[in-house]
């Protein structure tokens, strides 16, 4: 199965990935979950904890990890209580621990806290948080964390969701398991599509086949845009993914396919823009957040971040100019030299540029400063141009459409 | 729980009493023992000192320091990269309100406004007797029940003006104490490992096959 | 508009197959009991019965699975 923490790697091949023989090998289990638009495994964590548990049991046992850490992001306390409470539980029921249910299998669960850092989310940047260290992610290549991990071990890093689906996956077996979904995308996944819809929710959807005008119109999903309004935009898989616009509606929840669109489907969010919606003020709080959540490592992003929201704020307030449109992709460039992914556009004559890109930082925070910058400014540039030459606020909602 | 606060805008908490206190030792070194080395513990130990002060004082970095093996220096670097940390006190209740994309879509904007109207400080401020710290938030993983906002971390749904005036109401005349605990409390349950069930930490310096992976013994 | 008042967010109508929220519907789905009652553990119980490789590749699935993107970035939340 492929693994739902946003960069879908089949997650039987990563735990074969470990270097044969060395011991001891760990455990992470990624629940530091703060991708804006994100929210399923606080939902995992919160309403079926014992399923995770279950899910880190059988990774343990299938590929020799020794001892699990549980690493649950900080701001999410009701979820600590659920897990620590299904953990006391599972100790006392004999699942978890020592000679579980009168095997030879011992492994310990620890349940770990976090204090609120986005790019801990970043698998590298965990294990460092969990040695107790600032979360600033490591250089990899050459060295990943199935080979090279926690305290220089062996360690694989599972997203809760992936791990929650391996109950399942073992009692129905794997062939029930592909008979979800397409070839390459099995299974179902969970996706929060938020923002301007009548009926925003968390939805467990079959992978690689739904598509996204099935989610934002279907009635058993989110029935269409709130007062009949019309789509403008939609960031298909969280804040870090290129902007779509509804000339994608009809593509499928598939990787592959969302990747040769010029997106990525990420971590399963998506957040809706009707017509109304100022697009440089809804691409500034997504820039905003990726300048504040840089760890400060790479100079392009740490610099070029806040760069990026300094200048495009002052282009929001109405005090930009053509030279800062002009600079913010030359910034940009500086994170990620050449082109850069974003949809196809009839309107604009645009053909589509696809993922990935090429990056100057070690992780992707940087670049997700600039992809909501860039995808803002490549689809909807005559919306900035409108911030400098009136000097004001677009009057998005009176003319451009009448819909009610 | 003894947690004596000072006034906001005060100065730093110093003296014995803001190291951890003795029940505090006990459930730090608990923690520690989960961990193939202490340093792990690091930020459990500061959220630890944080329930028992309200933030985190200079002395209670210099003892999470003792406790896990690290200089203060080290403990300090940890700490200052992790936004729920606070080295100042706040108020009682730390009031978050997210202004990330689908929140800022659906009125963030308009409730951050209210919310410093209400109560009479800006983003970032402590009101006078202490009891709010108003604060703009990141994404919160609600997003479907925009716009949301923390107290103290709890969740509030689809909020209002008029909601929030209510939540300040319950929460100043203490009718959600129940609920909401002081700010630095986070979980009010720990996970507990009974000695006698535990499997044990698995040190690096270990290099030992896992008993399952030489020979399992399957389930009757 | 959620469709259980105890899972804010979480909408389950329409008969799609569930896989992670099977337990959604259920008030009390975070206690050990209700997960018992729920078919709980018997995954754990499934994978004791084989050896560790056997489940290994009872996960890793038919070869067709396996679809590296190249040059991916790193996901933001582990994979």
């Amino acid at each position: 199965m492929l693994g739902r923490g946003g960069a879908g790697f089949p997650a039987g091949t990563k735990w074969g990935l470990m270097p044969a023989g060395k011991y001891p090998r760990y455990l992470v289990v990624n629940g530091d979950e703060s991708e804006p638009g994100t929210y399923k495994d606080r939902l995992l964590m919160e309403r079926d904890p014992h399923q995770l548990v279950e899910g880190c049991l059988i990774a343990a046992y299938a590929a020799g990890l020794s001892q699990v850490f549980l690493y649950i992001r900080g701001e999410m306390p009701l979820a600590h209580e659920r897990v620590a409470v299904a953990l006391n539980d599972a100790y006392a029921a004999g699942y978890v621990g020592k000679n579980i249910l009168g095997t030879n299998f011992s492994v310990d669960i620890v349940l770990h806290w976090g204090a609120g850092a986005y790019v801990v989310g970043e698998e590298t940047a965990l294990i460092e948080s969990l040695e107790g260290k600032r979360g600033e992610p490591r250089l990899k290549p050459p060295f990943f964390p199935a080979a090279i991990g926690l305290y220089g071990q062996p360690t694989i890093v599972n997203n809760v969701e992936t791990l929650s689906n391996l109950p399942w996956l073992l009692v129905n077996g794997a062939q029930a398991f592909t008979a979800i979904g397409t070839a390459t995308s099995p299974g179902t996944r969970m996706v929060a599509v938020s923002g301007h819809v009548v009926r925003p929710g968390v939805y467990e959807i079959v992978n690689g086949t739904t598509t996204f005008r099935d989610l934002l119109y279907g009635d058993e999903f989110c029935q269409g845009i709130r007062d009949g309004n019309e789509l403008k935009a939609f960031v298909p898989g969280g804040g870090s993914a290129p902007w779509f616009t509804p000339e994608q509606l009809d593509l499928p929840f598939e990787g592959k396919l969302v990747g040769a669109a010029g997106s990525m489907l990420g971590s399963g969010a998506i957040m809706v823009m009707d017509h109304t919606t100022d697009i440089p003020t809804a691409a500034l709080t997504l820039t905003r957040f990726y300048a504040a959540e840089s760890c400060g490592q790479c100079t392009p992003c740490r610099e070029g971040g806040t760069w990026l929201e300094r200048v495009l704020q002052r282009v929001v307030d109405g005090r930009g100019t053509h030279a800062d449109l002009a600079q913010m992709m030359e910034i940009g460039e500086s994170i990620c030299p050449g082109a850069f992914p974003h949809a196809a556009s009839e309107r604009l004559g645009l053909a589509a540029t696809p993922f990935p890109y090429k990056m100057t930082t070690i992780c992707f925070v940087g670049p997700s400063a600039y992809a909501p910058v860039h995808s803002a400014l490549t689809l909807f540039r005559d919306e900035f141009e409108a911030k400098i030459v009136e000097r004001r606020h677009i009057p998005v909602s009176i003319e451009a459409v009448g819909a009610h | 729980m003894g947690r004596g606060r000072a006034p906001a805008g005060g100065g730093r908490r110093r003296g014995p009493q803001s190291r951890l206190n003795e029940a505090n030792v006990i459930l730090a070194k608990e923690i520690i023992g989960r961990y193939p080395k202490a340093r792990s513990a690091t930020i459990p130990l500061l959220h630890l000192s944080q329930q028992q002060n309200g933030y985190v004082t200079n002395d209670a970095i210099a003892h999470v320091a003792e406790l896990v093996g690290a200089t203060s220096a080290e403990v300090l670097g940890t700490a200052t990269f992790y936004e729920m940390f606070k080295f100042e006190p706040v108020g009682k209740y730390l009031v978050n309100i997210c202004g990330t994309m689908s929140c800022q879509l659906l009125g963030a904007d308009d409730l951050m406004h209210h919310a410093e109207a209400r109560l009479g400080v800006r983003a970032g401020g402590t009101t006078a007797d202490g009891m709010f710290t108003l604060e703009h938030a990141e994404c919160q993983a609600a997003c479907t029940e925009a716009p949301n906002m923390q107290v103290n971390y709890r969740h509030c749904h689809r909020m209002t003006t008029a909601a929030f005036d209510q939540l300040i109401d319950d929460l100043a005349a203490g009718r959600l104490d129940g609920e909401i605990p002081p700010h630095g409390t986070l979980a009010r349950i720990r996970q507990q490992i009974p000695a006698d069930k535990a499997a044990g930490v698995a040190p690096p310096d270990a290099p030992v096959e896992p008993a399952w992976m030489l020979a399992p013994e399957a389930t009757s | 508009m959620s469709s259980y008042p105890w899972a804010a967010g979480y909408i389950d109508d329409g008969d799609r197959p569930k896989l992670v929220t099977s337990r959604f519907e259920h008030e009390d789905s975070y206690t050990l009991e209700r997960y018992h009652a729920t078919g709980g553990y018997a995954g754990l119980r499934a994978a004791l019965g084989r050896t560790p490789a056997e489940v290994h590749d009872e996960v890793r699935g038919p070869p067709c699975w396996v679809v590296v993107v190249p040059g991916s970035p790193p996901a933001p939340s582990g994979a």
